[in-house]
């Protein structure tokens, strides 16, 4: 699966669960995406779910996850195929 | 202008009958429902008679305010009956105090007042002090959850009818839960039931001799207490680093969570070398959808956390287990199966309902009650008074007995703990603050 695959099914996942005020870009902040603890727990199970990257297992680390670009190349470089 | 339709009677869902069932089983153990305060610092005074005229806009226009649950003998499934002839069922009061002490006292009274009638779902106290000003909003869960009662708030600031209307035209009522599917309700059920089972094998800790029996056997006289901690910006901004730290990003549930079992641990239970904790966490189930769409009832599920605790852990090994733990209920959906079972709980009645409850738990429901609300950033300002913090109060049945309840407001976070007085000291309630305000600051 391509990295533009990845932000467009986890770009529509983020605006279903919680329809941030902006378009969601690479530089969007979770903050941005109105993402609280909940809903992070909610976005690493459906990961899990939909690309098979465990993130408890790889260890997140705020810089890993601080955008919505740097979420989606975790995703990538981490993703089974 | 034409005013909303309300339906006068509608089918309450599963979460609204489980709400209900805690509120029965709350009056006829301590006196008073199912109720929360929200404590709103104001500014400056607010007038009563401004409060009063918006009040009544608002119950003229949303007739359900003044309605409650009812059940007929042949259709089982409980329901919301709203007479034709509105009324104003809300009261107001206004006190004066000389100083803190009183206001506490104040506030202590107001906790544990009950409702004048059946039909009566809010009320209002303004209270007035040298250099604090004070509302306290005490709504009935039935009617409205925590964000529901922050959402109607909102609705008290339009300054005119015309506009209290136009805001009254976003909210829908509840869905009724359907008769239908009973195949995904039943499996959702044995699910639920199934994980409630694992959880029971190991006895939770509570308070002292607390279980069902006993609280029966005290009906009178359990009033609750409370105790608020505000946080400053600064205070918020140091305990949210170490919140980061020693959870992980964005981890203060699991955090808080951690702090909470692992304070009152050191008071309650310091001689046992493996102790279980069980806390059932409301989450707030509205999802996406933004305004007053979804203030009316319940809009909850809850979490079942349940956590090993060895006598030695480290808060980061607690919020471990806990973030586990809130792992394992998302990824297995228990919250939303969860809201699917209850729907087929509306046919216990409310009293055998809370037996079920507590039943499928051996008499011992949870350690302690929790909620973390996050952000209140809904209202910034009421009837032109500038809010400086708000809290929330709710009650807390016993058994746990005791509660930790958080919110931010402000960028403030503000802690709140509530605890039966029949059950625990003072003493020991500072203490575990004490211990609570430990964790929240920084190692030197």
């Amino acid at each position: 699966m391509e990295i533009t695959q990845i932000k467009i099914e986890l770009k529509e996942y983020i605006e279903a669960l919680l329809s941030p005020e902006i378009e969601i870009t690479d530089n969007s902040t979770l903050e941005d995406m109105n993402v609280d603890s909940l809903a992070l727990v909610k976005l690493f199970v459906f990961i899990e779910k939909k690309f098979g990257v465990m993130l408890g297992e790889i260890g997140i680390r705020k810089e890993n996850i601080a955008t919505f670009g740097k979420i989606s190349e975790l995703i990538f470089d981490n993703k089974k195929d | 202008m034409r005013l909303p339709y309300f339906k006068n009677k509608t089918y309450l869902s599963g979460i609204d009958w489980i709400i209900s069932a805690i509120d029965y089983y709350l009056i006829r153990t301590s006196g008073t429902g199912n109720h929360s305060t929200l404590i709103i610092n104001l500014e400056k005074k607010i007038s009563i008679k401004d409060l009063d005229v918006r009040l009544q806009a608002i119950y003229q226009n949303i007739p359900v305010l003044s309605g409650n649950i009812k059940r007929d003998k042949i259709n089982l499934a409980p329901y919301w009956y709203c007479k034709k002839k509105r009324q104003n069922t809300y009261q107001i009061f206004e006190h004066k105090c000389e100083n803190k002490e009183e206001f506490e006292t104040l506030k202590f009274n107001i906790l544990n007042e009950k409702f004048k009638f059946c039909y009566q779902h809010l009320k209002f106290n303004i209270i007035n002090g040298p250099e604090m000003y004070y509302l306290l909003m005490t709504f009935d869960h039935k009617i409205l959850d925590a964000h529901g009662a922050e959402m109607f708030l909102q609705l008290l600031n339009k300054s005119s009818e015309e506009k209290i209307i136009a805001k009254i035209r976003e909210i829908k009522q509840t869905n009724a839960a359907k008769l239908i599917n009973w195949q995904k309700k039943f499996d959702a059920g044995r699910d639920i039931q199934r994980h409630l089972i694992q959880m029971s094998k190991n006895e939770c800790e509570t308070i002292g001799s607390c279980t069902i029996k006993g609280t029966l056997k005290n009906k009178c006289g359990q009033a609750q207490e409370s105790l608020t901690t505000v946080y400053t910006e600064q205070e918020t901004k140091v305990i949210k680093r170490i919140s980061e730290k020693r959870a992980g990003f964005m981890m203060e549930t699991a955090f808080f969570l951690a702090v909470c079992t692992k304070s009152i641990n050191s008071v309650l239970s310091e001689n046992k070398p493996l102790c279980h904790y069980s806390i059932p966490m409301p989450i707030d189930m509205r999802g996406n959808s933004k305004g007053l769409k979804k203030m009316l009832r319940n809009h909850l599920s809850f979490m079942f956390l349940k956590i090993e605790f060895p006598q030695k852990a480290t808060i980061e090994e607690i919020s471990t287990k806990y973030k586990h733990a809130i792992l394992n209920e998302v990824s297995n959906e228990y919250p939303e199966k969860l809201q699917k079972a209850t729907r087929l709980a509306r046919i216990c009645p409310l009293g055998i309902l809370y037996r079920f409850m507590s039943l499928s738990m051996k008499g011992k429901v949870c350690s302690f009650a929790f909620s973390n609300l996050g952000e209140s950033n809904s209202v910034k300002d009421i009837l032109g008074s500038e809010i400086k913090c708000i809290s929330h109060m709710p009650r807390v049945p016993t058994p746990p007995g005791i509660g930790f309840f958080f919110n931010t407001f402000s960028k403030k976070l503000q802690f709140t703990v509530i605890w039966n007085k029949a059950i625990i000291e003072k003493n020991q309630v500072n203490a575990i603050v004490n211990k609570i305000n430990e964790c929240f600051k920084e190692e030197e």
